[in-house]
C-alpha cells in the first residue's frame, strides 16, 4: 500500500523525469574553461550556502585520516583532462547510518558513514565516487532544476514532500532545495544511468575491477528489504535497485567483458575500520540491531581483540533483549573485558544483568568496579543509586 | 424574540465548546489517564492535543509542558527500540533519549544530564537536553519518566535557551513535584 508521501514522491519524480526532456548541457572538461549558465551561477550560490549550513551542522564526520583517504581515491578516479580545466572535487562525510551519497552541483560530495559501513572495498568506493562525479561532471543538477520549473513543479514543493521522511529527512531539510535534489530525490532515470555508465568508465581507467561496482547492489537490496522504508535515495526504490543493477551487469558483459581489476580490500578496510564501529554505535541508537550487529561482527573479524567492539556487540544483545540474548550480551562483556580489564563500560552492562537476574553480589561488584574505572561515568547518579538499594559486601556476609 | 434570544445564545456557546485553550490552574484529576497533577494559575491548555495534557502560559513557541502517557506495547514515534514492562529506569530513559536522537526535526541533540529521579513516588529518571530546530532555534528541555505497570508516564518540559528556558523551570519542577499515578499494581 502506498503512502500519501510515496504518491506525492510519484508525482515529484515524474515531475523530474520530465527532465530527460530538455537539452543536454555539454559536460564539464569539453571546453577550454568551466563556463556556467547564469541560472547556473545562482544554483551553484544556493549550493554552496546549503553545503555551509551542512558543514556547520555538527553532521560531519570529524576523520582526517578517512576524509583524506576518499578524497584520494576520488582523485585518482579524476581524468587528466578535468583537473586540468579547474573543476576540483571535494569528498566529506556525514555521521549517517543510511545508505546514501550526494553531490552538490560545484563539486563538493557528501558520503554517508552507513555507506561506508556496509562497502567491502575501494573499487565499490571508486563506484560509487564516480557515479557522484559524474552527476557533477555532466551537470545533472541544473538540468533537473530546468526540468522541474518548465515541468511547473516547484523547489519549495520538494521541501514539503521531504518533511515526514526521517532521519534522512532532516538532511533533505538542512540542505535545501538543491542538495534535495542531490540527497533525496535523485535524478532522472536517464541521468542516473548516465552517471552510472560514466562512473564505471572512470574506475576502470584509473585500474579498478568494475565487477565490484555491481555488488553493492546485493548489500543494499538486502537492507532494503530488511528496512522496508527508511533506505535511501542514492538507489532509489528496489524496482529501480534491481534495474540499475542489470543495467551495470549488461555493460560488464559487453564492454567490459574481459576486462579486471584491483578491489584493494585491504587498504579500504584499514582505512573505515573505525567508521564500522562508529556507524554500528547509530544503528544500535536507531533500533536497527541486526545492522549493528553485523556490521561490528565485520569489524571483529579484522581486529578481533577490541574491547570496545566486543562491548558494543553486548550492548546490541541486551537492548534486543529476545530469546537467549542476555546471555550472549553477558559473554560479549565478559570478552570485553578480558581483552582489557582497565575498560569501563563491560562491568556497566554486566552490572544491569546480573541486576535484573537478582544476583545481587555480583552486581554491585560489577557497579563497584565500573566506578572505580570511570568515576566521572555519565550515568553514575544510576550506578550509585544501585549501588545504595543493594545490600554491602558486609550485609552480604552476615 | 425568545427564538431569536436562544440562536444568540447558542452562537455564543459553540465557539467556546471549540476555543482551543482552556485556562487551567490547582489540581488536574485524569481517571482515563491515571494521574493527578497540581498546575500553576494563569496557564493555559490547548484543548486540541488530545493524548496529553499541554500547557502554556504565553504560547507554545514561547513554553510547553507536556503530560501524559505512553502505553509500553507500542512503538516509540522514532527508534525502532522498544520500551518493555519491568525495564529499569535507566534502560527506559536508553531508550526515551535514542528517541529524541532518532527524531529528524532535533538537531545537534544533546544530553546534558541523564539521572535517576522519584517520579510521583516511583523509581524513575530525569533527562535535561538541549537542541536546535530546523529554523536555527536553540531550545532546551527537561523530562521525567517513569514505568508504571504497562505505561511510561511522562512529564516534559520545553523553552527557548535564551531567555526562556530559566523562568519556568521552577513552575515546571513543583508540577512534576505534584505528580502522582492514581492507581498502580494493575496487570
Amino acid at each position: 500500500m502506498t503512502t500519501f508521501v510515496e504518491r506525492l514522491f510519484g508525482i515529484l519524480l515524474l515531475f523530474l523525469g520530465l527532465g530527460s526532456c530538455t537539452a543536454a548541457l555539454a559536460p564539464f572538461g569539453t571546453e577550454e574553461a568551466l563556463r556556467l549558465d547564469n541560472d547556473e551561477k545562482r544554483i551553484w550560490n544556493r549550493a554552496k550556502e546549503e553545503q555551509k549550513r551542512l558543514d556547520n551542522s555538527g553532521q560531519i564526520y570529524q576523520a582526517a585520516a578517512l576524509t583524506a583517504y576518499v578524497n584520494e581515491v576520488a582523485a585518482k578516479i579524476t581524468p587528466e583532462p578535468l583537473k586540468q580545466k579547474g573543476l576540483s572535487f571535494q569528498i566529506k562525510i556525514i555521521k549517517n547510518p543510511l545508505l546514501n551519497a550526494f553531490a552538490f552541483p560545484h563539486g563538493v560530495i557528501y558520503i554517508h558513514t552507513g555507506m561506508l559501513a556496509r562497502m567491502e572495498n575501494e573499487a565499490q568506493l571508486a563506484a560509487i565516487l564516480g557515479h557522484e562525479m559524474n552527476h557533477v561532471v555532466r551537470r545533472h543538477m541544473v538540468q533537473q532544476i530546468r526540468a522541474v520549473q518548465n515541468a511547473a513543479g516547484t523547489l519549495s514543493a520538494l521541501q514539503v514532500v521531504l518533511l515526514p521522511l526521517g532521519a534522512v529527512g532532516s538532511i533533505g531539510q538542512l540542505l535545501g532545495a538543491v542538495g534535495a535534489v542531490a540527497a533525496v530525490s535523485g535524478y532522472s532515470k536517464a541521468a542516473e544511468e548516465e552517471s552510472d555508465r560514466e562512473g564505471l568508465a572512470w574506475m576502470v581507467a584509473a585500474g579498478y575491477d568494475p565487477r565490484e561496482a555491481p555488488k553493492l547492489f546485493d548489500y543494499l537490496k538486502r537492507d532494503i528489504e530488511e528496512l522496508k522504508k527508511d533506505e535511501p535515495f542514492f538507489f532509489g526504490s528496489h524496482p529501480r535497485v534491481v534495474e540499475r543493477q542489470d543495467s551495470y551487469n549488461r555493460l560488464l558483459q559487453t564492454r567490459y567483458r574481459d576486462v579486471k581489476g584491483i578491489a584493494e580490500t585491504e587498504r579500504f578496510m584499514d582505512s573505515v575500520l573505525l567508521v564500522l564501529l562508529d556507524n554500528a554505535a547509530m544503528d544500535l541508537s536507531f533500533g536497527r540491531f541486526a545492522l549493528a550487529q553485523e556490521t561490528i561482527e565485520k569489524f571483529l573479524k579484522r581486529q578481533p581483540d577490541s574491547a570496545r567492539a566486543y562491548f558494543t556487540l553486548g550492548e546490541v544483545y541486551r537492548q534486543r533483549n529476545q530469546k537467549d540474548d542476555v546471555e550472549k550480551a553477558e559473554k560479549h562483556y565478559r570478552q570485553a573485558s578480558q581483552f582489557d580489564a582497565a575498560y569501563a563500560p563491560p562491568y556497566r552492562g554486566l552490572g544491569l544483568i546480573w541486576l535484573k537476574q537478582g544476583h545481587k553480589k555480583q552486581a554491585r561488584e560489577a557497579f563497584e568496579k565500573y566506578l572505580s574505572l570511570a568515576p566521572q561515568a555519565e550515568d553514575k547518579g544510576y550506578i550509585q543509586q544501585y549501588l545504595q538499594d543493594l545490600p554491602s559486601s558486609e550485609a552480604n556476609a552476615s | 424574540m425568545k427564538r431569536f434570544n436562544l440562536w444568540l445564545l447558542v452562537l455564543a456557546i459553540l465557539p467556546a465548546g471549540c476555543a482551543p485553550w482552556t485556562m487551567v490552574g490547582g489540581s488536574y484529576l485524569t481517571n482515563s489517564e491515571n494521574y493527578e497533577v497540581n498546575l500553576p494559575s494563569g496557564w493555559r491548555k490547548h484543548n486540541q492535543s488530545r493524548d496529553v495534557l499541554r500547557i502554556t502560559r504565553d504560547g507554545l513557541t514561547v513554553q510547553e509542558i507536556l503530560i501524559g502517557r505512553w502505553p509500553l506495547d507500542k512503538d516509540p514515534p522514532h527508534t525502532k527500540k522498544k520500551l518493555a514492562k519491568g525495564m529499569l529506569p535507566q534502560e527506559a530513559a536508553e531508550v526515551v533519549v535514542d528517541d529524541f536522537r532518532s527524531n529528524s526535526s532535533l538537531d545537534n541533540y544533546q544530553i546534558a544530564e541523564n539521572n535517576p529521579s522519584k517520579v510521583g513516588g516511583h523509581a524513575g529518571f530525569k533527562l535535561a537536553y538541549g537542541y536546535q530546530t530546523k529554523a536555527g532555534l536553540k531550545k532546551k528541555g527537561i523530562y521525567y519518566g517513569v514505568l508504571v505497570d504497562k505505561w511510561l508516564y511522562f512529564l516534559n518540559y520545553e523553552a527557548p535557551d535564551r531567555h526562556y528556558f530559566g523562568k519556568d523551570r521552577e513552575v515546571f519542577e513543583k508540577i512534576k513535584e505534584s505528580f502522582r499515578v492514581l492507581r498502580s499494581g494493575q496487570a
